[in-house]
């Protein structure tokens, strides 16, 4: 990770304390597209991988 | 890492703004879809570069076994939601049934307030490290 992106992650991750996690991912609704697709919906599913990914196996 | 994480701080911000401005045109399921589907995205690059952060940071021999722990637990957690509730926006998008919207709708809510927690534990530790 560059320094550009864990200053982008402490960006992003500041934004959402302050302005409150229920407020920016339950209140967003304006659109960068006018429609979600099945398909964007299947990416969606795709994303987040379990946290052993990044943290190992838990013993 | 994906280099589009600064349009959608960007897009994050815009949004707050324009709270309560969804786009009229779309019908209340399409506005529920691309509403959740938003959510999601953005919970989605939070949860990604976080937790990569806090790799680098478990890597270098900079997080305790308490710290990994507590990451570990709240990490689940939100892992758990968020697919329950991409799980359940895949089936409202097929379905458009009540019951599958308030699936979705509780899952991005349990998400949000585990996204919070993950955050409000891992960002010193992440600023820390840096």
């Amino acid at each position: 990770m560059t320094e550009e992106e864990r200053k982008l992650t402490i960006a992003l991750a500041r934004l959402v304390l302050e302005q409150g996690a229920p407020l920016v991912f339950g209140a967003i609704k304006a659109s960068r597209r006018e429609t979600l697709t099945m398909e964007e919906v299947e990416d969606l599913r795709q994303r987040c991988p379990h946290p052993d990914e990044y943290l190992g196996p838990e013993n | 890492m994906k280099k589009r994480s600064i349009p959608i701080a960007l897009a994050a911000i815009a949004l707050l703004i324009q709270l309560g401005c969804g786009p009229a045109h779309l019908s209340k399921s399409e506005r529920s879809i691309l509403t959740t589907g938003n959510a999601l995205e953005i919970a989605a690059d939070t949860y990604e570069r976080t937790m990569a952060s806090i790799k680098e940071l478990k890597d270098a021999d900079r997080l305790s076994k308490d710290q990994v722990v507590k990451i570990r637990k709240i990490s689940k957690a939100y892992w758990a939601a968020y697919h329950a509730a991409a799980d359940g926006l895949a089936a409202y998008t097929r379905t458009l049934s009540a019951a599958d919207y308030e699936r979705t709708e509780k899952a991005i809510n349990e998400a949000s307030e585990f996204a919070g927690q993950l955050l409000e534990y891992a960002l010193p530790l992440i600023e820390k490290g840096l």
